[in-house]
């Protein structure tokens, strides 16, 4: 099977990739089933490498600046997306 | 107002300051960014949608940092953090944080669990409090 990504860290449920075709740095959340929201749930956040700080600090699906902690920061493949 | 019900909205949330004194932590940090669906009438939010407040944590008994030990008490290391988990257990509050800083180093991104043993935890409700 041919790999796509690149591990680069693991800390904890935490792990960052490297894309190797695009060389885009993706974080990858592992999810709580015992918690609630964003928490509850696997997903990606796209790391921003010219971020300027906490309002740039990630990239959403359409690879545009977006702040930490908004909702179009989580990056959910659309078939894992199954609650509403 | 009882923040431990919202503890899960705080992943993907910011620390922003940290000040310690003696036998008290205070922790300066907001939530992610919330439906007004998923709370009660109990709170307000501030005008980007986030809890944001300081979190008190008085008469501190303990302060134990996973990879260090125990600390005596619980200073910045980064510009900021980003909150990974976020727990109220009885006395014992764990932070899972990611430190990090305005320019983008992931060598400096450091990920640390720290659990804070405290008699009295209140919250401060300040939706307009001024973060960088």
């Amino acid at each position: 099977m041919k790999t796509l990504a690149i591990l680069m860290r693991k800390q904890k449920d935490i792990t960052r990739w490297k894309i190797k075709k695009t060389g885009e740095k993706l974080r990858f959340d592992k999810g709580d089933p015992k918690k609630s929201g964003h928490e509850a749930h696997d997903h990606f956040h796209r790391l921003n490498p010219n971020k300027t700080g906490k309002l740039d600090e990630y990239l959403d699906d359409q690879k545009c600046p977006v702040e930490k902690g908004s909702e179009i920061s989580h990056l959910y493949p659309p078939e894992w997306v199954w609650w509403k | 107002m009882n923040i431990e019900k919202y503890t899960s909205l705080f992943h993907d949330g910011t620390i922003y300051s940290i000040d310690s004194t003696e036998d008290q932590v205070v922790i300066s940090m907001e939530s992610a960014e919330v439906d007004e669906e998923d709370i009660e009438n109990d709170i307000v939010l501030s005008s980007n949608e986030r809890i944001r407040g300081k979190l008190h944590l008085e008469q501190v008994s303990k302060i134990f940092d996973e990879q260090k030990g125990d600390i005596g008490d619980w200073r910045m290391f980064g510009d900021y953090a980003d909150i990974f988990r976020f727990q109220i257990k009885g006395n014992n509050i764990l932070f899972s944080i990611i430190w990090l800083f305005h320019k983008y180093d992931p060598a400096k991104e450091v990920f640390s669990t720290v659990e804070i043993t405290s008699k009295k935890i209140w919250w401060e409700n300040l939706p307009e409090m001024v973060v960088n």
